[in-house]
Parts: C-alpha cells; structure tokens; sequence
C-alpha cells in the first residue's frame, strides 16, 4: 500500500520541533541531546493543559505540531496512536496510593492511567470524533502502530495521525523497565497525494524476521533508538529529513518487517 | 465490508467456563455477580468474580507470564476446545499467517500492585519477584497468548479501555483485508485488580448493591472479569461457519475522559458506521446488546444514541447484570453472548432492572424471551470516549 506524509512532528531530547531535529537528522548539526521541553499542550483548555502528565504532553505536543503542518483540521483526521508503557508518572502514583491501605486513589488520575489518555485527551481538546486507537507492542510499537495507521488511511480513506510516545518510568519502576529517554514522534498520513504531501511511503509487509532493522545513519542517536520503542522512527524521520529516497527496514510484532521505500516530494 | 467468519469463539466469565455455562446461565437468568470478597481490600460492592484462578497457575513452560490476568487467559483458551480450534485453523493456513489482537485495559498490573506493598525500606526498590515485561506490560497478554498457540504471525495488543476487545474485530478484519494474515485470533482479557476496584470507586461509579442497567434507581457498576476469544476469517474460505462480523464502527465522544456525552453523538456515529458498513438498515437489526454499565450517565446517554439511530422498536438490553463489567474484555464479553443469542434465537432480559427508568426512550426487554435473531448490534464504549459497535449476524 502507498501513504503519503503530509505532516510529521517530534519531540525529544535535543530533537525539538521538526524544523529544529531534521537539522540534526540529515547531519547537518550534531545531536545535543537536552532535556526535553514538555510544554502545556495548547490544545487543552487551561485546566486541562495545567493538568497534563508529562507523557501526554509529549504525545500531544508532537502530534500538534504533524497536524499543524498537514493543513488538515485536527477533526478531520482518525488517530492510531501508541506507546509501550503509557503514562508511568500516573501509573506510579497510584501504585503508591493502592500501596498504603489507607491511601485514597484520585479519580483524576485513574482515567488518566488508561493507556488511551493521549488520545482521548487529543480528541477532547480538538473535538476529533472519528476512530481512535491506541496501542501496545512493546519494542514494536512504532511499527505495529504505523501499520494500523496505513491500513486504516487505505481501507477507511481517512486522513490519519499517527503519534507514537514513550517516556522512561520513574523509580522504582524505572529500574525494572528502564527506557533510554523520552520521546514522540507524530505523522499525519494520507492515502492520497495532496498539497501538503513531503512524501511518499510505499509499504510492503513480511513475515521474514530476518530483514535486518534499519539502524539510524548518525551513531549517536543508537542509544535513544535502542531504548526507547517510539524512537524505532528515527531511521525513518532520517529520511524524511534528508530527502532523499530511501528504503528503511522496521520491525513489526512480533518478528515480522515492514519495508517502507520513502520518496520525497 | 465483506463480513468476516467468526469459526470459533469461547468465553470463560462470573457465569462460568464455556458457552454452555453461559447460555445456560443467561437462560436461566442467573448472574454472576457476588459480593466483594478478596482479602486485598474491604469494599463494598459486587464483582463478577471467576473462581479457580489463584489456583492455576500458567503452564511451566511460560511460567516468567504468570499472573491474574494470563492465568484467566490460560482457562479461556482451555475452554470449548479454543487451543483446538486454533491449532487446525493453524495448520490450514500455517502458524506465520495467523494473527493475534487482543484487548486489555490492565494486564497483569495485580503483580506491581502486590510488588509496590514489598518495596525494600531502604531504598525503596521493587522485590526481585516482580516480572514486569512478562506480566503487568500492556502486551504481555498477547505476547502470552501467541506464544501458548504456538503462533508465530502478527500480534499487538488494543488498550482503549472498554472498548478494547471489541476493537480487535476491527484491527483484525483489516489486517486480513491487507494480506498479512489469512486469520487472527481476537478478544481480550482482563482481571480484578485494586486499580479498577478503588479507581472506579473513586469516581462513584461503582455501586453497592449488583448492578442495575436502565433501573430507575441505578448507582452505578459492578467490575467484572473475563477471558473471551475468536478466530476470524475470510467468509469464503470458511464458508461453513455460522456466524459473521458484518459491519463496525469506531469513533470518539470527544467530550470528558470518564463521562459520556450525554448526548451520545460519538456513540451514535459508531452504530451509524456499523450499519452502512454492512449495508443494514435498523429495521434489520434484531437485538442490541448495550454497553448498558449501570452507571448514571451511561445507560441515558446510550439510550440517546441508540434512540436516534434504531428507535424505540428495536429490543434492547444490558448483559452486565449477568457478567458485571468485565471492562478491556468487556467487547468480546458481550460479543460471544451476541453469538450466543443468534445460534439460540434468543433475547436476553436486562437482568436486575426491577423498575424501567421512564427517562429511557429504547425498548429495554424485561423478560427474556426466543425470537429469531439473525443480526445483533453490540455496543463498547470506553473511558476517553473510545466507542466501538459490532454487528454480528447469522451467516445463511
């Protein structure tokens, strides 16, 4: 199947913003790696966005930014979204809270320890009501959740976000499930070209688990690739970023490939 | 959408293991609901508790998955010979070509939750026991599953909330429809845990007495647990199977993270989306299994939809006064007593419902009853308002 990429987004350490981290993934600036800016998603309403746990931050303020540049209006778009292990800021305070016989859960973040808070808090903030999915895949997340997002674009022929996140745990879970760093990166994909098109992503899926996974072209973000499962893209936004064309290898769960040839236009 | 078979399908919940277990039951009129009477807690409610799972464990072979929630995975695929079914589905198409998508709202968390109460006074640190990848991870379920099938094709797993297993039908259908798997194995599994328990308490959603769908005097659910599977497949390679997913539809509330729109515009957008895909019309659909929780907001906001799209001619009702709310397995829950009532030709009362809100414009069955069902519509609808509606239906 063919996808076209008419809005990308990424948020992550010394790669903020698409205009700023496509200078480091072409190779044209070194990666700084800082820590990462998690601002108040704009689109939440003031309390909402006072509220926000970090990892949503991250999700949203990626998948923003891919709309933004797609021209097409958030409510417009079906979402596929996904992320290993979710919110682990919530996930831990509660785990304390049930911990303590006496400690009294917050209904606030109950529902937002739901794997699907990004999304439901996406589609609140931007009144987006069509199908919404979010995912779980361990270290293929990326892959599994870009799939979902090309079928449902092709099948259902809706524009899609696609936005996969994931963010390192706080101790103590940290240590049983360390993560390399945070990171989110976010793509609107449509099954037609359009006028915001930078891309084109013909997508072939196989069951060979034997196809290597394409490692990024800069060394120095192996480590955020590694370890965090939203990073898998970095290989793939290296392309988009240097425009060239190019073929990138991605793993699908369990052990099967996609194999994305990417064209820029 | 060309309807997809539904060749087998198994469901271990409060009612018990099995589809006889459960078609008797729901015959019978007999709930699942008990007390609340694990040692974890004092609460006041009623739970669809399944017995026996602290007593099997996992097989020794993936001994590093267990926990609550893999445990009742374990005895769903035990159940109405599912391994069975699954492995000569297997060897028709071979084990890379099938596919499993499950659902599940907290996996094995009970693990971290028991963990978090061992943390070392010194530094606070997780006791060694504690085997997060395998148990509490979202996907452990599925990784779980595919690895007890002896599957080696696609897998992931959906975590919207309710409506999570409902959703597995339709990440299912197309990854059929695109080629990479001629099969899947669908559903979900989720168990008790004190998240669930002390989370929906806290927003006063759970209720003390079991729970009352569409009751004028409704206070709320009743958390349950369950394990339901499917194999879906290509109709016309499977062109004796009885059953078929004809239609579905998926969309947002986008309104609050745990209150329904009141009215349910998302929830009817869903049901709309579930009928043009089959090419139904609402007259053509002879039951509607409702997400119907018990709570306030839910069952009037439902009833809204369901109202604007069906009318009030349509048979309605609530099967959680049978299951309790068996939440992330909540969709596969209700779609295989959906199953139940087309191979049955019967309609389930909305059991415990001792007085008709007269707020509700749907027709809420009172009394349950035979009559022939050839398409039911099913309803999930989750926390962040992820809805999702199926529509099954007899094949021939």
């Amino acid at each position: 199947m063919e996808v076209w990429v008419a809005g990308i987004g990424v948020l992550g350490p010394g790669l903020e913003g698409w205009a700023s981290a496509s200078t480091v993934l072409k190779g044209e600036k070194p990666y700084a790696p800082s820590p990462v800016q998690l601002d108040p998603p704009e689109i939440l309403n003031a309390r909402e966005r006072r509220r926000a746990s970090p990892p949503v931050r991250l999700a949203l303020n990626a998948a923003r930014e891919a709309v933004s540049q797609s021209g097409i209006p958030e409510n417009e778009c079906a979402s596929a979204f996904g992320s290993s292990c979710g919110d682990g800021v919530t996930l831990h305070h509660l785990l304390e809270a049930l911990a303590d016989p006496e400690g009294l859960v917050s209904p606030t973040q109950f529902h937002n320890s739901v794997h699907n808070a990004a999304i439901g808090y996406w589609s609140i903030g931007t009144g987006a009501r069509l199908a919404a999915t979010s995912i779980a895949a361990q270290d293929q997340t990326f892959g599994a959740t870009f799939l979902k997002a090309c079928m449902q674009a092709t099948l259902e022929k809706l524009p899609v976000l696609l936005a996969v996140f994931d963010m390192p745990f706080p101790e103590p879970l940290h240590s049983v499930h360390p993560l390399s760093g945070p990171f989110s990166v976010a793509l609107v994909l449509t099954a037609e070209k359009s006028r915001s098109s930078v891309a084109a992503i013909s997508v072939d899926w196989s069951a060979d688990g034997s196809l290597a996974e394409t490692e990024p072209g800069n060394s120095s973000l192996r480590t955020l690739w590694r370890g965090n499962p939203a990073a898998r893209s970095v290989p793939l936004l290296e392309t988009l970023a240097s425009g060239d064309k190019a073929d990138v290898v991605i793993r699908y769960p369990v052990d099967g490939s996609l194999m994305l040839t990417v064209v820029s236009c | 959408m060309t309807p997809l078979a539904v060749t087998s399908y198994t469901l271990v919940s409060a009612l018990g293991s099995g589809l006889a277990a459960t078609t008797s039951a729901l015959i019978e009129g007999r709930s699942g609901l008990r007390p609340w009477d694990l040692e974890w807690a004092a609460l006041n409610t009623y739970v669809g508790r399944i017995e026996g799972i602290e007593e099997a464990p996992v097989i020794e072979a993936l001994a590093e998955f267990d926990c609550r929630n893999n445990r009742l995975a374990q005895m769903g695929l035990r159940t109405d010979r599912f391994e069975d079914a699954v492995r000569a589905v297997a060897e028709r198409y071979g084990s890379r070509r099938i596919a499993v998508v499950l659902g599940t709202s907290t996996s094995g968390i009970r693990e971290s939750e028991i963990a978090y109460a061992e943390r070392s006074p010194v530094d606070g640190a997780l006791p060694e026991w504690l085997r997060f990848d395998t148990t509490h991870n979202f996907n452990s379920i599925t990784v779980f599953v595919r690895r007890y099938l002896g599957l080696r094709g696609p897998a992931l797993t959906i975590s919207t909330a309710c409506s999570s297993s409902a959703k597995s039908f339709v990440d299912a259908a197309q990854m059929i429809e695109t080629g990479i798997c001629d099969a899947a194995v669908v559903g979900g599994v989720d168990s008790l845990c004190l998240l669930t328990m002390k989370g929906f308490a806290s927003l006063e959603l759970t209720s003390p007495e079991p729970c009352r769908p569409n009751d004028v005097a409704r206070s709320g659910i009743s958390i349950g647990e369950a394990a339901g599977f499917a194999i879906v497949e290509r109709l016309d390679a499977a062109p004796d199977a009885a059953i078929a997913l004809l239609g579905y539809g998926e969309s947002c509330d986008a309104y609050h993270m745990s209150s329904p729109d009141p009215e349910g515009v998302g929830a009817a957008e869903a049901m709309r989306e579930a009928l043009d895909k089959s090419g139904l019309a609402p007259e053509d659909i002879a039951y509607v299994n409702l997400h119907g929780t018990g709570s306030v907001f839910n069952d009037k906001a439902e009833d809204a939809a369901v109202f604007s799209v069906l009318g009030d001619s349509v048979p309605c009702s609530s099967t959680k006064g049978w299951t309790g709310h068996a939440l992330g397995a909540g969709g596969i829950t209700e779609a295989v007593i959906s199953c139940i009532c087309i191979t049955e030709n019967f309609v389930p009362a909305n059991l415990n419902m001792h007085e008709p809100d007269p707020a509700l414009s749907c027709r809420i069955v009172a009394e349950s009853h035979e009559a022939p069902v050839d398409r039911v519509l099913t309803n999930s609808f989750g926390f962040g308002g992820n809805n999702c509606s199926l529509i099954l239906g007899r094949t021939a």
